[in-house]
């Protein structure tokens, strides 16, 4: 017999024994079961991955979007940015109808503090005002003490702030609350009770439309009538822009300031 | 993933072809299990779409020798054991069929693997040297080594 036949017939006779088959086919119908299983697992687990991925961005989003300091700029517009953990700006608040106007012509969504400042201060409706009436107040409040402090003086060496016309000041959350309230920036808020010390009777409504500029005017009159010449802060200074008018109505003689 | 009536029909069909590749390459029982479990479970999670039934059995015969190339690397593989039970009892087994398997399973792995694709399935030099990715003139050497071998022991006429 030739040889190629030779080894055909032997290796014919090699066979899978049945054994050998049945135990494959168990273990092969096993496996399959156990990666059916194991899809639906992976397809589940895929699910909740894709489910925790949307409540972390949206979590994160909100994270972003908290602000957790404010900075109230007060010339007579009256805004307020709020400020996230990340020093961005998140939040523009205008408090009377300047401020929402200003808030609504400049973007200072998404940027530092600081910059947004420069980029609010750089603006042209924001020029023609403090061209107009001077005085700038700032305020800052802080997470806490040391935050209001960093806040303040980085606001500081803004090229605007550096003005001696710019006030800044720290403020707290119980007084912003109140301010707020009251439908006031906390700025024009804190001039009010300064002003309130000196004339208990003054309300919200007389100090809402004046600037920033008259408030302190008012502020330096009053002190300067409890502290005869005192040298209040620059209560020399501005002087010269304050425009009085007579106020009738008013038993105690408390200037009324020409509004805008 | 294939279907398990395809897995049955392919377990039917190929058992007896992987079962002689495994006699081939294996020196045990135990890890010729293995193979068939390792060489079905590639069949069920590959998307290969088969062109014919040559081709399928190509490709089964290819993954199988390849299966048990990488058993045999394996550090952990069962210890090999005496030809007599690497050669699977059957009743139409007789005593030549026996001398004849010994005889080439006796060859070294690299003359075993050429006889057995060329004598048995009947594969040419160039199939054979794609299926193990070695040229074509070394597949030619070692067929006819392997031939000076087995004429030596088994005696016989050339097939040629």
């Amino acid at each position: 017999m030739m040889m190629n036949n030779k080894i055909k017939n032997a290796f014919d006779k090699v066979r899978a024994e049945d054994e050998l088959k049945r135990n494959t086919k168990d273990f092969l119908s096993a496996r399959a079961a156990r990666t059916v299983s194991l899809r639906r697992f992976q397809r589940t687990a895929v699910a909740f991955a894709c489910l925790a991925l949307v409540m972390l961005s949206f979590g994160g989003w909100r994270f972003y979007m908290t602000p957790v300091s404010a900075v109230s700029i007060d010339v007579n517009p009256s805004i307020e940015l709020g400020v996230n953990r990340f020093d961005r700006v998140v939040a523009v608040e205008g408090y009377n109808d300047e401020g929402i106007d200003l808030a609504e012509s400049v973007n200072l969504k998404n940027l530092n503090y600081s910059d947004a400042i420069e980029t609010l201060f750089a603006s042209e409706t924001m020029q023609s005002y403090v061209a107009e009436d001077g005085l700038v107040s700032i305020t800052v409040i802080g997470t806490d003490e040391r935050k209001s402090e960093e806040m303040i003086s980085r606001i500081r060496s803004c090229s605007y702030a550096g003005s001696p016309d710019v006030e800044c000041h720290k403020g707290n959350r119980t007084e912003v609350k109140a301010a707020h309230e009251a439908g006031m920036s906390f700025g024009k808020y804190r001039a009010f009770l300064e002003i309130k010390d000196f004339d208990p009777e003054i309300t919200i409504n007389d100090v809402q439309e004046l600037t920033m500029r008259q408030m302190r005017d008012r502020i330096n009159e009053h002190s300067g009538e409890s502290n005869k010449h005192s040298d209040s802060k620059g209560a020399g200074g501005h002087s010269g822009n304050i425009h009085h008018g007579g106020n009738e109505g008013n038993p105690d003689g408390r200037q009324n300031h020409g509004g805008n | 993933m294939r279907s398990e009536s395809e897995v049955n029909r392919a377990v039917d069909l190929y058992a007896d072809t992987i079962r002689r590749v495994c006699t081939v390459y294996l020196k045990n029982y135990a890890d010729t299990e293995d193979i068939f479990q390792t060489v079905f479970l590639k069949y069920i999670l590959s998307s290969v779409v088969f062109e014919s039934d040559e081709h399928e059995k190509a490709w089964f015969i290819r993954v199988t020798i390849n299966s048990c190339k990488d058993l045999l690397k394996s550090f952990f593989r069962k210890n090999t054991v005496s030809l007599d039970e690497v050669i699977p009892p059957s009743e139409e087994m007789t005593e030549e069929h026996r001398e004849v398997l010994e005889a080439v399973l006796s060859l070294p792995a690299k003359y075993r693997e050429v006889i057995y694709l060329h004598y048995y399935e009947g594969y040419s030099g160039v199939e054979i040297a794609e299926m193990l990715n070695k040229n074509v003139n070394t597949i030619y050497t070692l067929l006819n080594r392997a031939k000076e071998m087995l004429k030596k022991v088994l005696g016989g006429d050339d097939d040629e």
